[in-house]
């Protein structure tokens, strides 16, 4: 577990691709306000076959100008629209003002859907059905490289892969790109879509919701939860350091204090197990900040509804904090689980930060834990610190901390 | 540009012989369809393409990776066969769909 | 002439320990004898049927390498990673305690696709079995690195860059970074790639592979040669490293990334990306062009690569004014391992003081200003060297080493 050193980090922009709409915070603010899922049966391919038939899609196609986005895939063009949203709330618009910009992806699954597509045209005929179009979308890079080119954006680039928490490990290099002075600014997009060959497959992994052969739902935290529901979407973030977002007189809305990452051993893609965890990332997250668990309102929590990755989540954070505070939320419930979805965390967390909105627990009807305070009735919190909590099959543990903007 | 050196050995077999009989304007319909199927070109735009409008930089704005599906679906659609060492520069066969057609019609001619 | 560290600076970044699989075999030894002898393994792939395809030459683990790895993992890129971890690890004799907070960072593209596409083929036949189903579990890059975290107990930073052919370059400078920053003392850097019929599949489709063994920087190139590996280095903190005892085998100056927001894949023929990434590592370095005497080039073999590539070593370094050599043509291109790989080698060969050649270069293309060391490894006595990787999507790495004399 490790804790990046003290650097005043800042975000000025959300962009948003997803079932909700596509747009700026706003359609953060909104969907925290309205607290609707997203989540319904599946409408974009058949699942009459499949055990499991709900989603939440993003139902919106024409993301960018046919000309330009041609070739791009429906990954890409979702990445390049909700970058471009982004900017365009932080009001980076000048020509060239990206040149300098660092760049940062987070997926689980990347253009997956090329890939196949790819090697389904070998299988059906041969080296004669390859396209070459796909080619160079079958590595995860590839929407990075368009993000990229679509934006002009030429200082550092990253794409990381990772299930569960790629969203918020895309935000952590991003600082650790400001903090080594590699960039003053980052555009960090987490984004993974729905895909039906995988999620028929999963779903024959038994990773998806009912994995129990009870009803298909998306209830984390919950006693009768039974496995994920599976989402999809892009939220990027505009995050500069304090000082290059003075400069230019941006709107901060947001400032990170601290952020951690690392690992708890476990078996093979599973969650740890309760008699395997330990608690040194958080503690190690609050002491970076020189904060105590009763300087926080709210955190956001990664559990998916899968039961063993909501009692670990619980376990950590419990132990963290002690009873009571902070106000546990979530965003999974309105958007699906992907293995991206962190960026959509981190951007509804900014958005409590800013005006206090925060999204309801509404389905907890029966919490796994008693002694736990969950966002289960609407309400508002004065802005305060807000931790912003992810935890992945296979054990990565990340830690955010984001706060109101900074007074001057 | 001489295009034999290019040109590998044709391999027809009865089944694209009606190739052999195609037009120009044929061909140039067929490779149309390739633009708008294969390389997601918006079809208000293909429709506006004339014979000799300019496919590359400052027309169309087609680049080597979309020279490289044309390519692929000259072979796969009309049975040619490309040496895969194609000199610096063979991407100016794709300059106009009338380049094109001629590239298809002297392939044609090959017999064995 | 070179300028001395101080030595005093204990956040320098060094390498401890070096871990490779190459289609030579297992080990840094066997790499070393086969790159210094300058033999090039490349010649008909024979893990999968190649009929139908222009180009079946490329590089290929041997069978008695991989029998000698064992099945233990479920995926071949899961048995590269960790023999080559395994090597480097041993090599470096890091107590537990240290490998548990270390970071690791592990970049490839392919990840366990080999076993999925054997899945894939069956799936279309709706005749896939659980046993094949499970391939998806070690399909993303992600996952080699939790098997390698795994082994080894590491609950330390981790991330899988992907960044196409410079993937595990950028696995080295970011946990550069988290050294340098303070965030760890020890970090495990390295990448990893099977042989997939994607890749090989792909390259094919665009015409990018030669029929014959690659030939960078010759007059009659024709294309690059795909191929397999995995390399894993251990970084520490100079201070860590001696306060330990532990042999430094390098010193890692300086690093950097950047993006040509160009095109897909071809490089812009200004090679202005390169250029930048390279200068940015020279001045990281704190070093000068003239301070470089070897440059171990990204090499592919490709008319437009390798064009584009000389162009940006002669805006650096001058016509004429550094050795070159192109490390792919002796094992060919090892894809999200190359970087690791080519910066292993460069280690190596300033460690013994030989250059490893280009093989299969007979008339360096006259557009090419620079000696390429053909055919003939040679001696020469260096302080400083730069690895370069220039992946597919615009995003380039350059890394400086320096030997550890520069310490005295």
């Amino acid at each position: 577990m490790a804790v990046l050193p003290p650097c005043r980090a800042v975000i000025t922009g959300i962009g948003c691709v997803s079932p909700f709409g596509v747009g700026g915070s706003e359609v953060v603010a909104s969907l925290l306000r309205a607290n609707a899922s997203a989540i319904a049966p599946i409408r974009g391919f058949a699942t009459e076959t499949f055990s499991h038939h709900l989603g939440a899609e993003v139902a919106v196609t024409n993301l960018v100008e046919d000309e330009e986005g041609r070739r791009w895939s429906r990954v890409s063009q979702m990445a390049v629209a909700a970058c471009r949203q982004a900017v365009a709330e932080a009001q980076l618009s000048a020509p060239e003002a990206l040149h300098p910009f660092g760049l940062v992806i987070g997926t689980e699954f990347g253009d997956l859907q090329s890939t196949e597509a790819f090697d389904v045209g070998f299988l059906q005929r041969g080296p004669r059905g390859l396209r070459a179009f796909l080619f160079p979308n079958t590595v995860m890079n590839s929407m990075a490289g368009i993000v990229s080119l679509a934006l002009g954006i030429k200082g550092p680039i990253l794409t990381l892969n990772q299930s569960g928490v790629a969203g918020e490990l895309a935000v952590i290099r991003a600082l650790a790109l400001l903090a080594a002075n590699r960039a003053r600014a980052v555009i960090v997009c987490g984004v993974d879509e729905l895909f039906s060959v995988l999620y028929e497959t999963l779903g024959r992994l038994h990773v998806l919701s009912p994995c129990d052969g009870g009803d298909e739902a998306c209830r984390p935290f919950d006693q009768r939860h039974n496995g994920p529901v599976l989402g999809e979407g892009a939220t990027a973030l505009v995050i500069e350091t304090l000082e290059h977002a003075q400069a230019r007189e941006a709107a901060i809305l947001a400032e990170v204090y601290s952020a951690g990452w690392g690992a708890i051993t476990t078996r093979p893609y599973h969650y740890p197990a309760l008699s395997q965890l330990h608690y040194r990332l958080l503690g190690q997250a609050l002491a970076s900040a020189a904060l105590s668990p009763k300087d926080f309102s709210v955190a956001y929590l990664s559990g998916s509804g899968d039961p063993y990755h909501d009692t670990a989540e619980l376990a950590l954070v419990a132990e963290a904090f002690g009873a009571g505070r902070p106000l546990l939320t979530s965003v999974t419930h309105l958007s699906g689980e992907y293995g991206s979805v962190g960026t959509l965390r981190v951007a509804a967390a900014t958005v409590t930060a800013t005006a206090g909105l925060l999204p309801t627990l509404s389905y907890l009807d029966q919490p796994i834990r008693s002694d736990i305070c969950f966002a289960r009735q609407p309400g508002a919190v004065s802005p305060s610190v807000i931790l912003v909590h992810g935890l992945a099959r296979g054990g990565m543990q990340t830690a955010l901390l984001i706060g109101p903007p900074p007074t001057q | 540009m001489a295009l034999d050196s290019r040109i590998g050995k044709l391999d027809f077999d009865k089944h694209y012989a009606w190739i052999r009989a195609m037009t120009q304007e044929e061909i140039i319909v067929e490779v149309k369809k390739m633009l708008s199927q294969r390389l997601r070109v918006a079809p208000e735009r293909v429709a506006a393409l004339e014979a000799d409008s300019p496919l590359l930089r400052g027309g169309l704005g087609l680049d080597s990776l979309d020279c490289i599906e044309l390519l692929l679906g000259l072979e796969d659609e009309f049975g040619l066969e490309f040496k895969e060492d194609a000199e610096e520069g063979w991407i100016e066969h794709f300059s106009s769909l009338e380049r094109i057609s001629q590239l298809v019609i002297h392939m044609q001619g090959e017999l064995p | 002439m070179s300028r001395s560290i101080s030595a005093r600076n204990a956040r320098n970044v060094v390498i401890t320990g070096l871990g490779v699989i190459s289609p030579y075999g297992r080990g840094c030894d066997v790499y070393w004898t086969g790159l210094s002898a300058g033999i090039c393994v490349l010649g008909p792939l024979r893990l999968f049927p190649t009929e139908g395809f222009p180009s079946n030459v490329g590089g290929q683990v041997p069978e008695e390498t991989v029998r000698e790895i064992g099945t233990a993992q479920r995926s071949r890129a899961n048995r590269f990673l960790l023999a080559a971890a395994d090597e480097a690890v041993g090599q470096a004799g890091l107590s537990r305690q240290a490998l548990t907070s270390a970071a690791v960072s592990i970049g490839g593209t392919g990840g366990g696709m080999l076993e999925v596409e054997t899945w894939h083929q069956q799936y279309s036949r709706q005749q896939d079995d659980r046993r094949a189903r499970s391939a998806l579990r070690t399909m993303i890059p992600a996952a080699q690195t939790e098997a390698l975290a795994r082994r080894f107990r590491i609950e330390g930073p981790r991330e899988s860059p992907i960044l196409a052919c410079s993937s595990s370059a950028a696995a080295l400078v970011t946990v550069a970074d988290l050294i340098t920053t303070g965030v760890v003392e020890v970090g495990l850097a390295g990448g990893v790639d099977s042989l997939t019929r994607v890749c090989f599949m792909g390259f094919n489709t665009l015409k990018l592979l030669d029929t014959r063994p690659c030939r960078p920087f010759a007059r009659d190139r024709r294309g690059m040669s795909v191929s397999e590996g995995a390399a894993v280095l251990v970084l520490e903190s100079y201070e860590h490293a001696v306060t330990r005892g532990a042999p430094i085998r390098a010193v890692l100056a300086g690093g950097a990334i950047s993006s040509d927001a160009f095109h897909p894949i071809a490089p812009p023929p200004d090679a202005e990306g390169a250029v930048r990434a390279m200068q940015e590592a020279l001045r990281r370095a704190d070093l000068t062009p003239s301070d470089i005497g070897y440059v171990n080039a990204h090499g592919t073999g490709t008319v437009q690569n390798d064009k584009a590539e000389s162009a940006a070593l002669e805006q650096v370094f001058g016509p004429g004014k550094v050795l070159l050599s192109g490390t792919k043509s002796l094992i060919g291109h090892t894809m999200g391992a190359a970087g690791a790989m080519e910066a292993l080698a460069t280690i190596l060969a300033l460690e013994a003081a030989v250059l490893p050649p280009t093989a299969n270069l007979d008339e360096t293309d006259p557009d090419v200003p620079f000696d390429c060391i053909p055919h003939t490894a040679r001696p020469c006595v260096l302080d400083n060297a730069m690895s370069n990787s220039f992946g597919f999507g615009g995003q380039n790495v350059s890394v400086v080493f320096r030997h550890p004399r520069v310490f005295e």
